[in-house]
C-alpha cells in the first residue's frame, strides 16, 4: 500500500516533467530533439548523483550541507594533482577523488556519530572549512584548462553509445542505489533509522553508525562529482558549485523525500533532480530570463513540500500517532 | 513528606565552576584573546576608528542574530533572512524609482520584511511544514523575486536622510549600533 502510494507520487512528478517538456516542445520543437535531451540529461547528471547521496542522508534524519564544499575541494585537489602529474591515469584520479570525498564525509559522519552534534551545524561548519581549505591549497588561484591534461578533461565528455560518460555514471549510480536501497540490509537500516530511531535501536541497528555510513556515501559521491565537474567545465577555483548544496536538497524535497526522515525513493531523487534540470534548461529556450530560475525553483520547493506534507497526512504511514503536547 | 525541600529552587545552581564552564564565558574569553592577539598583530587595531569600524561591521548580523536566537530556541530555523534583506532592499529601491520619500521607503522595507516573515510563519505553523525546507525554498523564492525585478541592474541615488540610520554618528557611535544595543535590552 505504501509502495503503491510512493509509485503514484513519482508517476505524478514524471507526469509534470513530461507536460513541461511537451509545453516547451509545442512552441520550440528543437527542445525534444534527441541531441538536446541528451544535453539536458548530461547537464543534470551531477545533480542526480548528489541528490542520490543526499537522499540517504536525509532519510536517516540528517542533512548534508557540505556536499558543494566537498565537491569543490576534491575538484581542486585532483585538478592541482593533474597539473603537477599529467600522466596519472584516470582510474587512479577517480579513486583518489572518491576516497577524498568519502574521507570528508567520514569527518561529518564521525562528528554526528561520536560527538552527537546536530548534522545541520556540523555540515554548515565543514561547508565553510572545505571552502577555506581550497583557498589555502590554491592561494585563491584558478586551475585553467591549459593546465589540465587532455585525458583528464576528456573522460566525462567521451561518448559511449551516443551518451557522455558523465550521463552513464549518473545512470550507474542510480542503479547501484536501487540495489542498495532495496536489496541490502544497510539500505533497510537507513529507513529504519529515519522512520523510528528508537525502534531501530531495539532491532540491533546502531543509529549513529548508520548515519555515519550515509554521510560517507554522500561524501564519496560528492568527491566523484568533484572530479567530473572540474573536468567537464575544465576549470577549478574556490567558488565552483557555490550554493549547489541547496539545489541538491531542493531536488530531494521535490522528489518527495521527507525531511523528517524515513521516507523517500531512488526514483524520487532522480526525478526531483530531472525536474530542476529541465526547468533550468527550458527557461532560456522559451526566452524567459534566467533571472526567473531562482524564483521558480524556490516556488517549486515550497509547493512540493506543501504537497508532500498534505499527502503524507492521509497516507496512514504513521502507525503510532505522534503525541501532541496540547491535546 | 518533606515537600518544602522538594520545591523548585528560586534560581538555578550557578557555582563558580559552572560559570567557567559556561558557553558565554568561553565565548567571552575567546573574544578577549582575539582582541589581545589582534592588538599585538596590528598597530591600527586598537584605535577608535578601527574599533568603531569593527563594531559597525557586525551590527546587522547581531540584530538578525537576536531574532534568530528566539527562533532556534523554539526549535525552528530561518535560512531566508539574507534573501529577505535582498527583497526588502529591492522593494525600497523600486519605491525610490517611484519618487517616494524616506518615511515611505522605511515603511516599504519593514512591510516587505514583515510579509516575508509572515509567509514563512504561515507555512511553518499553520500548514505544519518543517521550517528548514520552507526557508530553503523561500530563500530562493525571495531572492529570485528580486532577481526578476532587478535582473543585473542596481538601484542607486538614495536621498541623504535615508542613510541616517546607517551613517550618522550619535555620541560617537553609529545610530545603527545604538539600535542593536536597544534590541539587546
Amino acid at each position: 500500500m505504501i509502495k503503491r502510494f510512493l509509485i503514484a507520487r513519482e508517476t505524478l512528478l514524471l507526469g509534470v516533467i513530461l507536460v513541461l517538456i511537451a509545453l516547451v516542445a509545442s512552441r520550440f520543437p528543437g527542445f525534444v530533439a534527441a541531441g538536446n535531451l541528451v544535453n539536458v540529461f548530461n547537464d543534470t547528471a551531477p545533480l542526480i548523483i548528489l541528490a542520490l547521496g543526499q537522499m540517504v542522508v536525509i532519510v536517516t534524519r540528517c542533512i548534508d550541507l557540505s556536499v558543494a564544499g566537498n565537491l569543490a575541494l576534491t575538484g581542486m585537489a585532483v585538478a592541482m594533482l593533474n597539473s603537477v602529474a599529467p600522466g596519472l591515469p584516470i582510474p587512479i584520479i577517480l579513486t583518489i577523488s572518491i576516497v577524498l570525498g568519502a574521507g570528508m564525509g567520514l569527518m561529518n559522519g564521525l562528528l554526528v556519530w561520536k560527538l552527537e552534534i546536530p548534522p545541520i551545524v556540523v555540515t554548515l561548519g565543514t561547508m565553510t572549512i572545505f571552502r577555506g581549505i581550497i583557498f589555502l591549497i590554491s592561494d585563491g588561484k584558478w586551475v585553467n584548462a591549459h593546465e589540465m591534461s587532455a585525458s583528464f578533461t576528456g573522460f566525462p565528455r567521451a561518448e559511449i553509445m551516443g551518451l557522455p560518460v558523465m550521463s552513464w555514471i549518473a545512470i550507474g549510480v542510480s542503479l547501484l542505489f536501487l540495489l542498495l536501497i532495496t536489496r541490502t540490509s544497510l539500505g533497510r537500516a537507513f529507513f529504519a533509522v529515519g522512520g523510528n530511531p528508537h525502534a531501530a535501536v531495539y532491532t540491533g541497528i546502531n543509529v549513529g553508525k548508520t548515519q555515519c555510513a550515509a554521510f560517507v556515501i554522500s561524501g564519496a559521491l560528492a568527491g566523484l562529482v568533484g572530479y567530473l565537474w572540474v573536468a567537464r567545465y575544465a576549470v577549478a577555483y574556490v567558488d565552483i558549485a557555490g550554493g549547489f548544496e541547496l539545489e541538491v536538497v531542493a531536488a530531494c524535497v521535490i522528489g518527495g523525500i521527507s525531511i523528517a526522515g524515513g521516507l523517500g525513493s531512488v526514483g524520487g531523487a532522480v526525478l526531483g533532480a530531472l525536474f530542476l534540470g529541465v526547468v533550468k534548461n527550458a527557461l532560456p529556450v522559451v526566452h524567459i530570463s534566467p533571472f526567473w530560475q531562482l524564483a521558480i525553483s524556490g516556488a517549486a520547493i515550497v509547493i512540493a513540500v506543501t504537497f508532500n506534507a498534505r499527502s503524507n497526512r492521509s497516507s496512514g504511514r504513521v502507525i503510532l500517532k505522534p503525541v501532541r503536547p496540547n491535546s | 513528606m518533606n515537600l518544602k525541600t522538594r520545591s523548585l529552587p528560586d534560581r538555578l545552581n550557578s557555582s563558580r565552576s559552572q560559570v567557567f564552564k559556561n558557553w558565554e564565558t568561553l565565548l567571552f574569553a575567546v573574544a578577549v584573546s582575539i582582541f589581545v592577539v589582534n592588538s599585538f598583530a596590528s598597530p591600527y587595531f586598537l584605535d577608535a576608528w578601527g574599533l568603531s569600524d569593527a563594531t559597525f561591521n557586525f551590527t546587522e548580523k547581531a540584530m538578525i542574530a537576536f531574532a534568530m536566537a528566539l527562533l532556534i530556541i523554539t526549535g525552528e530555523i530561518d535560512l531566508s533572512v539574507a534573501s529577505i534583506i535582498a527583497l526588502a532592499s529591492t522593494a525600497m529601491g523600486a519605491g525610490l524609482q517611484l519618487g517616494l520619500g524616506t518615511p515611505e521607503l522605511v515603511f516599504i522595507g519593514l512591510a516587505v520584511g514583515l510579509l516575508c516573515g509572515a509567509f514563512n510563519a504561515v507555512l511553518v505553523t499553520v500548514l505544519g511544514l518543517p521550517s528548514i525546507v520552507v526557508t530553503i525554498g523561500t530563500m530562493s523564492l525571495f531572492r529570485g523575486i528580486s532577481y526578476i525585478v532587478l535582473g543585473d541592474q542596481a538601484y542607486r541615488g538614495y536621498p541623504p536622510d535615508f542613510a541616517f540610520f546607517a551613517r550618522v554618528m550619535c555620541f560617537g557611535y553609529l545610530v545603527l549600533n545604538w539600535c542593536c544595543l536597544l534590541c539587546w535590552h
